[in-house]
């Protein structure tokens, strides 16, 4: 009996050897044939988080290096690199000039409205009984995710003015102190949006003003305000030659008055241009 | 204008590797330092921003090639300069080493 019962146990070890070979065959052959599918979608999304300008480039740069790797797994580890080289890449910090002019005019837009800020940040509190401040995220230059911040406008008469006014967006200006936007520029979207394709130029810097918006419509905003003032300083450096490459594309405004065009043009063209 | 790479050991690897080959491609670079592809691209990037390094694409088309084409990067004179004045300002240095 004991004979029959090792014969039975080494009979069920030997076939269990036999197809945990079997299947390790076959999970060994499945996963050399998807490497190459693997490999390629991981290229495939590293390179969407690059720059426009460096997509082309890098997409045939790394599938050439790929092809050098020796090994399958090896493969795969040198593509995941890739998604860490595209996300050093696109991360990389803006110009220190470029940085520099934007902490400027934020802090110089905060101090110009501080008073106000702290008079909305009361009002806002008072009328939505909660805490004022909304956290949103939005996509910035290069596909770099930020914390922008708005007013929290209610349904409320003083919620209805402040969203007219636009002074929800009034908070924004400690993104243009972070660097995180600028002036002028596309509108920074929600990553929801981004995902569901809709096209945005992630090349540029976003801006609090984009060129196709309503800002220089009759009606007075805290936007309009924003932008007269920047066009102002900004006119007044480049009669003293100190700003540099503040020439616009001027079709951005096609739909603007010439008047109107002008005084904008005067303090768009570094934003837009950049 | 893109400001002057810092000179890291990484820096100096791949500075290393392309003057004494002379031109290599990425993946030859990576062999040739130990670099992981995370670290190699963004610092190959920045050294031509710099222009230190230049680059360019392997002769002939993919479709001919049969494979992506490979980018080659080699050191421009002004990475040779900046090369030459980590040597020149190490000299001293060691030489006073050596006389301690």
């Amino acid at each position: 009996m004991g004979v029959m019962v090792d014969f039975a146990c080494g009979l069920a070890a030997f076939a269990l050897a036999i197809l945990v070979g079997t299947l390790s065959k076959l999970l060994a052959d499945d996963a050399k044939a998807w490497t190459p599918h693997v490999t390629k979608a991981i290229i495939a999304s590293a390179v969407k988080m690059l720059p426009e300008r460096h997509r082309e480039r890098f997409s045939e740069e790394w599938t050439s290096h790929i092809n050098d790797v020796p090994g399958d797994l090896s493969k795969i580890v040198c593509a995941l690199g890739y998604v860490s080289a595209a996300r050093k890449i696109s991360s990389a910090p803006l110009p220190f000039g470029r940085r520099a002019y934007l902490a400027v005019l934020g802090m110089f837009f905060i101090l110009l409205y501080l008073p106000l800020l702290v008079g909305l940040l009361a009002g806002v509190a008072l009328d939505t009984r909660t805490w004022p401040i909304i956290k949103q995220e939005r996509v910035g230059l290069h596909g770099k995710r930020f914390a922008t911040y708005r007013f929290r406008a209610s349904e409320s008469a003083f919620g209805q003015f402040i969203r007219r006014c636009s002074f929800d967006i009034m908070p924004c200006l400690f993104n243009i102190l972070r660097g995180d936007i600028s002036l002028f520029g596309p509108t920074a979207l929600p990553p929801q949006l981004i995902e569901r394709g809709v096209l945005v130029d992630l090349s540029k810097l976003p801006g609090l003003v984009a060129p196709s918006q309503e800002y220089l419509s009759e009606e007075w905003s805290a936007r309009t305000e924003i932008a007269m003032i920047s066009s102002f300083w900004l006119t007044v450096f480049k009669a003293f030659d100190l700003a540099p490459k503040f020439y616009p594309d001027l079709s951005s405004f096609g739909r603007l008055d010439v008047p109107i065009r002008a005084v904008v043009a005067a303090g768009a063209g570094a934003e837009l241009s950049a | 204008m893109a400001t002057e790479p810092r000179l890291t050991s990484n820096v100096l690897k791949v500075l290393g590797a392309l003057v004494s080959e002379g031109e290599l491609s990425g993946s030859e670079i990576a062999k040739s330092t130990n670099l992981a592809s995370g670290t190699l691209y963004p610092l190959l990037l920045r050294l031509e921003d710099a222009g230190w390094l230049d680059s360019r694409w392997e002769a002939g088309e993919p479709s001919d090639l049969g494979r992506p084409r490979r980018r080659y990067y080699r050191v421009t004179g002004k990475g040779q300069k900046a090369i030459s004045d980590v040597v020149r300002n190490l000299v001293p240095a060691m030489g006073k080493l050596t006389w301690a």
